[in-house]
């Protein structure tokens, strides 16, 4: 008998050992004690020792035997079969081709997936006559591409196979295979082909499953080339230009196992204007992460961008699509809610905020402000970012309005007033806020002044200022703030005091987002206006709003986000996304193959309006692979080679035998126990 | 000298006097004091309290005759009256090693003796001195005469018997000054004791009785035999009572007994059972002597355990009266 784990199973077989290990140390660390009544523990000891020694003696050999049978269990007892050559078969083909590295030529100048493919092509030909073939590709969803066909005919249909795009799914498609063979009531086998580099599994298959059928792996040759993968990008700066150009930070992952130092080139291209930068993305010695910084110039006349960042295919993980993540990037007015600037009114919260939105003269965003006692129906139309700092002077048309904005996509950013003047502000802040959420009528007055305090949860908002930020907390000083609660699956904080009250919140709003701040940024609630910290914050808020807006037009491939209308997706010149025009059905999801990442023009009766997009980015997350573990596996499964492939295995998995063994284990568990119980009740306890 | 500072509360709390203070020592024989005291005495004569009438016979005094009896019945009676004496007390104290045994910590101001100085702990011994010590203070109390000894393969330190004002704290020094060593050997103690004995004595022997039954068997023989009275304060640690131990061990004996490697888990209700027989083969010798044994926990108090012995002796006593 051999093993699928065999580690497993020696490792069961040491921990046989672990019991015995222990009785010695814990006899081995026992100092002698005195006693008076010796003649008594003499007579005592004749008496019972004896027994009670050779019932421990059952009891540990049943512990170490719990321990084996466990281990031999999970390294899951295999019998290698040795197929009869002449018998008809059924063949079950499992070809991987879900990579975008699957066709990236080795030094042999032959792909992955051509590589792939031709090691099926040889394991069908070496079929006897009468043996059926069935294919199974692993690419996205799983096709059961070819079903029971003559062998002749199954090498045909494969050579017209062509790779797939999608994560691959190697061990649903071996499932899956072993189902269908199941079926049948003829001797079954299945081949599995792939180069087996990292990431050419998906993340669950750490190991290939056991299977009733006999399982073959081909090991095909493949170059195994750095890659990485793309997960975010996003503009650094606010506003569509600083001397003409954005500035673009593209985050980007590699494989875990990867540890060395080096580097992944990164271009940018607006889809729009056509205009491309190319940056460079360095990992350093053991880092999974790298941010390449990129400056994209851009006509300085123009509002509106699409970026599409990508690095070279050859360099992506085999187990993802072509890993852009494309962000469009615009710059939209930040819009006010107070009255028009009086001389009177030096010191507001709008005051303060506009400051912090243009600390340079010139180059900052452009913002207006409005009335927030006339604001009707439509006024915030296509605004990102919504700043109320007179919440008490809205009326229900106005809380409307920005509840309307925000679940549009936009951030509604609300400060409560200067003055203690609580009229029923907090009602519609609070549902705008979401269910749940309450906001007392009482200021809590602070004396001691409260601060903010130095280690502050993570939150998009101060992910780049994230590193400087217990340096920017720490000189704020908080006199007066608004209590505000709510549950925790609504409310998160993005800034909180030194005693846990939050300070600034947010919520998620559909597409949008709402956030409220404890006290208005004016130095008589306290003196955040006037510190360090206030500009970046109001900045990055303001940013975040152009993020979750331009996200809001973002779609991930397969999870059918599309905005409601939109009935075809046409690419957008400059993109990386082939020339297919891609249709969409009534319920938003794209029909047929071939939705790639990129910038799509989406097509709806009302206009059209760009789409981005983009893979999943939790299918880029390295994290999950570990090839270090598949190759552990593949090593342990060698056997000569055969049909071009480099190595070969054949294994069958019995998995009543593990069933057997772990039953067994069970078995000698409660016969411990029960003995273990039965040999106790005659020892008192002691009083 | 180790005995210095010594004071009477390291051995004799408030509470164990107070505990203490409504009994009496009385032996439950016919003492044989020379001094007035509470206890019977077998001189009868003239007294306070009338024993009974006897038949006159040649070479009564006629001082002693009852003329009343005489005048209603013709017939010559004489009255006897039981003679108040005092008591003798000698008390044994087990000064062998394994009396140095003991599990529970030692306070501040307690204890002071050589066990205690040695193991860091309130051993055996500490609890038969404080024993003693309480004891001896009731009958000095009573006017009874007290002495001590310690022994162990033979008397080692010993107090003689007086009723001085410095008895008690004689007794005491003795006790705390003695090593505790060696083996315990009652009979020969036992034998020492009693050639130094002419009274009839109230013999109190405090050990943990772990040694054989026979020789003990054989002490109380000899006891009973010269006629006098004796109580066996058994003295237990805690941990020899319930065996409260979950280890695998080698055990040493404290009096040279080689190791035994024990798994107390495996062993405690054949150790218990042991030690259960081994006290009731102690308790029916010394009844069969008309003797008193009492068990001791070295880690409960002395006071309450000593008024219910004495509670019973006074009850045996009353009724032996009656």
């Amino acid at each position: 008998m051999s093993f699928i784990s065999p580690w497993l199973a020696v490792a069961g077989a040491a921990a046989m050992a672990l019991p015995i290990l222990i009785h010695l140390f814990l006899r081995r660390r026992q100092k002698p004690i005195e006693w008076a009544a010796m003649e008594l523990l003499r007579r005592a000891v004749q008496q019972s020792q004896r027994t009670k020694r050779v019932e421990r003696w059952i009891l540990l050999v049943l512990r170490c035997l719990v321990l084996l049978l466990v281990g031999l269990a999970l390294g899951r007892p295999a019998t290698v079969t040795a197929i009869d050559a002449t018998q008809p078969l059924a063949l079950a083909v499992v070809l991987d081709d879900g990579a975008a590295s699957m066709v990236s030529s080795g030094s042999s100048g032959t792909t992955a997936f051509e590589a792939s493919r031709g090691a099926c092509i040889d394991a069908i030909r070496a079929l006897p006559v009468g043996s059926v073939v069935h294919v199974f590709t692993t690419s996205g969803l799983v096709q059961h591409t070819i079903d029971a066909v003559q062998p002749d005919r199954a090498v045909s249909l494969l050579a017209d196979l062509g790779p797939g795009y999608e994560p691959s799914r190697m061990r649903q498609a071996v499932d899956r295979a072993d189902d269908a063979l199941r079926r049948l009531s003829m001797p079954s086998r299945i081949v599995v082909a792939s180069p087996f580099t990292r990431g050419a599994i998906d993340t669950e298959a750490q190991v290939l499953p056991a299977t009733t059928a006999t399982l073959e792996v081909r090991k095909v040759d493949a170059d195994d080339a750095a890659t990485a993968a793309i997960v975010s990008v996003v503009q650094r700066t606010l506003g569509p230009q600083v001397a003409g150009a954005i500035t673009l930070d593209v985050t980007v992952v590699r494989p875990v196992a990867e540890r060395g130092r080096r580097s992944v080139p990164v271009t940018v291209t607006d889809a729009i204007h056509d205009r491309t930068a190319v940056g460079e993305a360095v990992f350093i010695e053991g880092a999974p992460r790298a941010v390449a910084t990129v400056m994209l110039q851009v006509d300085p006349s123009a509002t509106e961008h699409a970026v599409v960042a990508s690095i070279p295919a050859d360099r992506q993980p085999a187990d993802d699509t072509r890993a852009a993540t494309v962000s469009t990037v615009s710059a939209k007015p930040v819009i006010i809610l107070d009255r028009e600037r009086l001389d009177i009114d030096e010191g507001s919260s709008a005051q303060w905020i506009e400051r912090a939105l243009e600390p340079i003269p010139g180059l900052g965003l452009s913002h207006r402000r409005l009335d927030p006692a006339g604001l009707r129906e439509g006024s915030l139309q296509g605004a990102a970012s919504i700043v109320v700092c007179r919440p008490e002077l809205l009326e229900p048309a106005g809380w409307a309005e920005c509840t309307r904005a925000c679940e549009a996509g936009a951030l509604v950013l609300m400060v409560p007033p200067t003055e203690d003047t609580f009229v029923d502000w907090q009602v519609p802040c609070a549902a705008l806020l979401g269910d749940g959420v309450t906001i007392r009528r009482e200021v809590a007055r602070h004396d001691p002044a409260r601060r903010l305090a130095p280690q502050q949860p993570s939150s998009p908002i101060t992910q780049l200022i994230a590193a400087e930020l217990p340096e920017l907390v720490g000189p704020v000083m908080i006199d007066r703030s608004i209590v505000i609660e709510g549950p925790a699956t609504t409310l998160s904080s993005v800034l909180v005091m030194d005693d846990g009250q939050p300070w600034m919140v947010m919520s998620i709003r559909q597409r949008g987002v709402a956030m409220l701040l404890a006290s208005p940024p004016v130095p008589s609630w306290g003196s955040i206006a006037t510190k360090p910290l206030f500009v970046p914050l109001v900045q990055e808020t303001i940013r975040q709003g152009e993020v979750l807006l331009d996200a809001g037009q973002g779609v991930t491939i397969g999870a059918g986000r599309l905005p409601p209308g939109v009935t075809e997706l046409r690419p957008l010149r400059g993109a990386s996304t082939g020339d297919a025009v891609l249709t969409v059905d009534p319920s938003g999801s794209i029909v047929g193959e071939g939705a790639r990442p990129g910038i799509m023009q989406a097509i709806s009766p009302l206009g059209s309006s760009l789409i981005a997009l983009n893979v999943d980015a939790s299918a880029c997350d390295p994290q999950p692979n570990d090839p270090s573990r598949l190759a552990a596996w593949l090593n342990q499964t060698k056997s000569p080679n055969a049909g071009g492939a480099s190595t070969v295995s054949t294994k069958q998995a019995s998995s009543s035998a593990s069933a057997w063994l772990l039953a067994a284990a069970a078995l000698v568990l409660l016969a411990e126990t029960l003995l273990g119980r039965l040999f106790s009740v005659a020892e008192p306890k002691p009083s | 000298m180790a005995t210095q500072g010594l004071r009477a509360e390291q051995y004799l709390s408030p509470e164990t006097l107070a505990q203490l203070a409504p009994f009496e020592l009385r032996a439950k024989m016919v003492a044989d004091g020379v001094m007035n005291g509470m206890h019977q005495s077998p001189l009868q004569g003239m007294a306070v309290e009338f024993a009974a009438h006897r038949q006159y016979t040649a070479g009564d005094s006629i001082r002693h005759l009852d003329w009343k009896v005489f005048g209603r019945s013709d017939k010559l009676y004489v009255k006897e009256y039981r003679q108040e004496t005092n008591l003798d007390v000698m008390i044994l104290v087990d000064g062998s090693a394994s009396m140095s045994f003991g599990t529970l910590g030692v306070k501040q101001g307690w204890g002071g003796t050589d066990a205690t100085r040695r193991r860091a702990a309130w051993t055996k011994f500490d609890h038969a001195t404080a024993s003693a010590a309480a004891l001896a203070f009731l009958c000095l109390s009573q006017r009874d005469r007290v002495g001590v000894s310690v022994g162990a393969d033979g008397l080692r330190g010993s107090v003689r018997k007086s009723a001085t004002r410095d008895q008690w704290r004689s007794i005491v020094r003795c006790l705390s000054s003695e090593p505790v060593e060696s083996r315990f050997a009652p009979a020969a103690c036992i034998n020492q004791l009693l050639a130094q004995t002419s009274h009839r004595t109230l013999f109190v022997i405090i050990s943990d009785f772990l040694g054989d039954p026979e020789e003990l068997r054989s002490a109380l023989a000899r006891l009973r035999h010269r006629g006098h009275d004796a109580m066996l304060l058994a003295m237990l640690d805690h941990r020899e009572l319930a065996f409260d131990l979950d280890v695998e061990a080698p055990f040493v004996g404290l009096e040279g007994e080689s190791a035994i490697e024990v798994d107390t888990r495996t062993i405690r209700k054949a150790y218990l059972d042991e030690l259960q027989r081994h006290l009731q083969s102690i308790d029916r010798q010394s009844r069969a002597f008309g003797y008193d044994l009492q068990v001791f926990d070295t880690h409960e108090s002395v006071g309450p355990v000593l008024a219910a012995l004495l509670s019973r002796r006074e009850g045996m006593v009353a009724g032996g009266r009656r």
